[in-house]
């Protein structure tokens, strides 16, 4: 499959007749794999609860309007370490300062639909879709862990 | 709208310095919005000028800078939940080019993420109670400042600007 001469890692998702994206759940993205959010300083917020005075806000797990696709943009880890790329780089070059790991089984487990979504620079990009309420939004914020930790921010709280 | 005193107080000293320091805070046309004339006002002034400043892709991706429209709804709401002694928000930016508006105190957490103006997404979670409500609000929003209520009282930021 590929993307503008592009080969692509995984099998063309569906798209329709304008070549638009649709919201699926893609088969080659498997449960156990880890999905990677990237995350800019905008989204570290202070919080009185959290061990450090720092945590991420929920907006680190948001989706985004629909006007804006609807879908919560992450990469495929699997796919960057099968290049032999540094995923942890690959991941935060500016404007992103951190990054966080989350399965896409425990997005599965939310109603979420896991999807492939390559971009002409990225083709490791994924998102997910579906409906979050505030309180699934927390809980995978505090089931995530860190791929690039961003020095005095916490996942609790 | 409060009184022609207190805006004009505002308009003529606050505002004049803040913009002079903040490019594009002129954009804000906080004439016609409402009336500011507490201490937590600059800060937020500033917060969301730098958001109005984010270059298009600030995430990366897509997303984009604050748009005045949402601007000016979230310092209108805000100015109508906060006082002197309501925790000092946070204001974080959305991709689709507006803001979440976070609390997070001891107490708990009040979070509202305002889609468009008269379209806010509001959740609060308190340590004493076990309900975490959530709710869609649009033009009244005293529920959010009986929340701030709830949850303030050990703001380490009320307390450092008290000292």
């Amino acid at each position: 499959m590929r993307l503008r001469g592009q080969t692509l890692p995984l099998s063309e998702p569906p798209r329709d007749a304008k070549g638009q994206l649709v919201p699926h759940d893609h088969q080659d993205i498997l449960n156990d794999d880890g999905l990677i959010r990237r995350i800019p300083i905008h989204w570290v917020v202070p919080d009185e609860k959290s061990p450090t005075g720092r945590r991420l806000s929920s907006e680190a797990f948001e989706m985004s309007s629909a006007e804006m696709g609807g879908g919560m943009s992450l990469d495929i880890e699997k796919l960057i370490v099968e290049t032999g790329k540094d995923v942890a780089a690959h991941v935060t070059p500016h404007p992103w300062v951190g990054a966080v790991r989350v399965t896409a089984g425990l997005l599965r487990g939310y109603a979420l639909q896991v999807g492939y979504s390559p971009q002409l620079d990225n083709p490791y990009h994924a998102e997910a879709w579906g409906t979050l309420s505030k309180k699934t939004s927390k809980k995978i914020r505090l089931a995530s862990t860190w791929v690039v930790e961003i020095e005095g921010c916490s996942l609790e709280a | 709208m409060e009184s022609c005193a207190a805006f004009s107080s505002f308009d003529t000293t606050t505002t004049g310095a803040a913009a002079r320091r903040m490019p594009g805070l002129e954009r804000l046309p906080l004439k016609t919005a409402f009336v500011i004339q507490h201490d937590w006002t600059e800060e937020v002034l500033v917060r969301l000028s730098e958001l109005m400043q984010l270059p298009v892709g600030w995430d990366g991706y897509r997303a984009k800078p604050l748009s005045r429209e949402n601007a000016v709804f979230a310092l209108s709401l805000l100015s109508v939940v906060m006082d002197q002694s309501k925790p000092l928000p946070s204001i974080v930016p959305t991709v689709s080019g507006s803001v979440r508006i976070e609390w997070h105190t001891l107490r708990g957490d009040v979070e509202l993420r305002v889609n468009r103006p008269n379209s806010v997404h509001a959740w609060f979670s308190c340590v004493d109670e076990e309900e975490e409500p959530e709710v869609d609000l649009t033009f009244d929003f005293k529920i959010v400042s009986a929340w701030l209520d709830e949850i303030k009282g050990t703001n380490v930021a009320i307390e450092r600007a008290a000292a």
